[in-house]
């Protein structure tokens, strides 16, 4: 089977095939009920994940909340104390880790050799044949803007394509789970541009993408799902709009064409503040949108804009994160465990 | 099985391709050229000399030296017959001027002087030319003490003794040191010597300790570079810790044996060079037998895996290249303990602390190759040396393989002992 690994504009896209697709399976990849402890601390509790195919899910969370761990017990690097671990309807084995591509946190090539030993090292790794190793190595590197880099060694790159190398070990195989911790990190914006673009092509392939992450405007923009963890605990999984809708104010934010010199004197509304070229208004208890919309419209007060306002990622996440800890300092097992 | 096969051909490949290895591989065979080249230079400089030597000397070196001597002692003749001595004729000489005459002329090649009271004092006089600087080592020439010494011996009791025990005076005796048990039976120490079989596990020997070090210090370099670089969690991503480590072992060992076997090669191409130039003893070009082949593959075999293991350990709690180094010592140092006490080996090959150490696992390999060499170890001790060192590896291999897996991700911080025994207790 192939599958079209497009190019940028004006380049030609690529057929590259395929070893195994999610087509034939559809199972999703499923983490239930996994424990870790290192010495004295739970440092996973409990965690349950699913990703489907084709399903972007940001996993996000301060330092030291588990989700390295997590995820090295996902791909079987730390087996769980407590727990299970399938990857498209089965326990992860030798072939189940052939589908798997992952970019870890912690990530290096060998400086002293060249780039095709090693991109085809890591492919036979995932089970490419020897002589189809170099051919989606090339295509891997020309995905990234790589082939002017080909005869270099690791060494004698910059962080940024050392770490786009990297990124093209990763998915040359064409990987139908792909984890990414901090993918994006040291990166420019053109690059981070570029592999975004080259995740949110894969996930339309039907990848399955697990994306750990500090950056809450990457997971708005690539995430269809988002998993908090804090303390070793799930304490957010859901839609991303869903979660910002959960969380929504009862604030709203009303600009109007006209003057409205008595937004105090609508019906249910506590208080306004004029900010920037519109209001923000606070609901009393009885208050609602609807209501306030509505005196609005009677009014016949022209409306630009009208929303109930909704906190950002970011916001929830430190208002999770601040709830239960402050500053979600680095714990033990940190550096070992995540 | 396909994953260690995978990282056995990344690891042997690049292993050998590194310019350190390149450079160390090739160092033996140029040196051994080398050696060569100026020991068979100046076996053929000093080969030409010695041919070369008795015509730059003179005609009368050509032949049977010549040595004149002056009887000046009182009464009668000392010194008048048995000229003829082995090596030499004694020509006597009216007087000392004519002595030195003849010297001068080489006519004769040394010349001696009994001066009158030779009969109390003993002394004989040499009369020697000044140096004229011929030569490097002046103009001497042989001492002639040992012909002299049986020219005066002769003459002294030629009719004093019968023959034969004048013949003894010349040489008293020649002293024969012969030990015997306390039973008083007696042991042919050359029985049962084999001096090819001696050559064969002695430069087995030597070989196990370069290529044992030098290949499970790949392994520790390897696996403490991967952390180092970050490269570990993505190969562990791909490849379980036990396939990535045998496929290390296994990799780097074949690596460290190519390096050996081409120092090996150079060695035995250089013997073979030197034996077309001297004579070396046949037993040590002869082919080992089967057996003792056998002896030094599982040596090798166990050595390698029980060393190599004990690296990988150290490079898994390591955190740095040079912290790894400083704490390999602890393995390596021990490793050498049969070095240093090799006098007690090759005097007690039989003792307690040879056949200690024959079985702790550290010192095994290396005093297993001296104590064969030297014969002192029977088939059933070297079976059950094999079989503990084997074991020892097996063990040794576990122990890693429990730190590989519990530590390799650990970057930054040693873990403590008791972090380390229960990693390998608990798993």
């Amino acid at each position: 089977m192939w599958r079209i690994f497009h190019g940028r504009a004006g380049q030609l896209p690529l057929r590259l095939p395929v070893m195994a697709t999610l087509a034939t399976s559809g199972a999703p990849v499923r983490a239930s009920g996994l424990w870790k402890r290192f010495g004295a601390l739970d440092v996973v509790r409990d965690v349950s994940l699913e990703i489907a195919p084709g399903e972007v899910v940001g996993f996000v969370g301060p330092n030291g909340a588990g989700k390295s761990t997590t995820i090295r017990m996902m791909l079987d690097i730390f087996a769980p104390d407590r727990g299970t671990v399938e990857v498209f309807g089965a326990p992860i084995d030798d072939a189940a880790r052939r589908r798997i591509g992952y970019l870890p946190e912690e990530r290096g090539l060998y400086p002293g050799l060249r780039i095709p030993p090693i991109l085809k090292y890591m492919a036979e790794l995932k089970g490419v044949p020897s002589q189809e190793a170099p051919r989606l190595a090339d295509a891997a590197l020309e995905r990234l803007s790589l082939t002017e880099h080909r005869a270099k060694k690791v060494g004698e790159l910059s962080r940024g394509l050392r770490q786009l190398l990297q990124f093209a070990a990763t998915i040359q195989h064409k990987p139908d789970f792909l984890v990414l911790d901090e993918p994006f990190s040291g990166l420019d914006p053109v690059n981070v541009r570029l592999m975004k673009d080259t995740v949110a092509e894969l996930r339309d392939d039907g990848v399955a993408v697990l994306f750990s992450t500090h950056q809450m405007t990457d997971v708005e923009e690539l995430c269809d799902r988002v998993v908090m963890i804090n303390h070793g605990e799930i304490v957010l999984n859901g839609g991303v709009r869903e979660i910002r809708r959960q969380h929504a104010s009862d604030r709203l934010l009303l600009e109007c064409a006209s003057d409205m010199p008595y937004a105090l004197c609508l019906p249910g509304v506590a208080a306004a503040e004029m900010r920037g070229d519109g209001w923000r208004i606070s609901l009393t208890e009885e208050g609602s949108p609807e209501g306030v919309l509505r005196a609005l419209l009677d009014a016949g007060i022209q409306i630009e804009r009208f929303e109930r306002e909704a906190p950002t990622l970011e916001e929830i996440f430190l208002r999770i994160v601040g709830s239960s800890d402050g500053n979600g300092t680095p714990d033990a097992g940190a550096r070992a465990g995540g | 099985m396909g994953s260690v096969r995978i990282v056995t051909r990344h690891e042997f490949r690049t292993a050998v391709t590194r310019p350190s290895y390149i450079i160390l591989t090739a160092a033996v065979p140029v040196l051994v050229a080398l050696a060569v080249a100026g020991f068979a230079i100046f076996t053929l400089v000093t080969r030409e000399d010695a041919e070369a030597e008795p015509t730059s000397s003179g005609e009368s070196s050509a032949q049977t030296p010549r040595l004149g001597y002056v009887d000046l002692t009182d009464g009668p003749t000392l010194f008048g017959a048995h000229q003829e001595q082995p090596g030499a004729v004694f020509v006597p000489v009216p007087d000392r001027d004519a002595g030195i005459a003849a010297l001068t002329d080489e006519q004769i090649d040394a010349l001696f002087v009994f001066p009158p009271d030779y009969a109390e004092a003993g002394t004989v006089v040499r009369i020697r030319i000044a140096d004229d600087g011929s030569g490097v080592f002046g103009p001497d020439g042989p001492s002639y003490s040992g012909t002299l010494r049986g020219f005066v011996l002769s003459n002294l009791f030629a009719d004093q003794v019968p023959p034969a025990l004048a013949e003894r005076l010349r040489i008293p005796f020649a002293l024969v040191i012969e030990e015997v048990r306390p039973d008083g039976g007696t042991e042919d120490e050359s029985a049962g010597f084999d001096l090819g079989r001696a050559a064969f596990f002695a430069v087995a020997g030597i070989s196990l300790l370069f290529s044992v070090f030098f290949s499970s210090g790949y392994v520790l370099n390897a696996l403490v570079e991967e952390k180092e670089n970050r490269v570990m969690e993505v190969l562990l991503s791909s490849v379980k810790p036990d396939a990535l480590l045998l496929g290390k072992f296994l990799g780097l060992g074949a690596a460290g044996l190519l390096q050996m076997a081409a120092w090996l090669a150079s060695v035995g191409v250089g013997v073979l060079v030197v034996g077309l130039i001297v004579d070396i003893p046949a037993d040590i070009l002869t082919m080992p037998g089967i057996g003792d082949i056998a002896i030094a593959a599982g040596y090798f075999l166990f050595g390698y895996a029980l060393f190599a293991s004990l690296m990988a350990a150290v490079g898994a709690v390591t955190t740095s290249l040079r912290e790894a180094n400083q704490i390999s010592a602890i393995v390596i140092v021990p490793a050498f303990i049969p070095v240093w006490l090799n006098f007690i080996l090759f005097t007690e090959p039989e003792g307690t602390v040879a056949r200690v150490l024959t079985y702790i696992p550290v010192t095994a390999p290396v005093t297993g190759f001296i104590r064969l060499a030297i014969g002192a170890m029977g088939p059933l001790e070297t079976v059950a040396a094999l079989l503990v060192l084997a074991a020892s590896a097996a063990g040794a291999l576990w122990m890693a393989m429990r730190l590989f897996g519990a530590y390799l991700l650990m970057y930054g911080k040693r873990p403590t002992l008791k972090d380390m025994a229960r990693s390998v207790v608990s798993g």
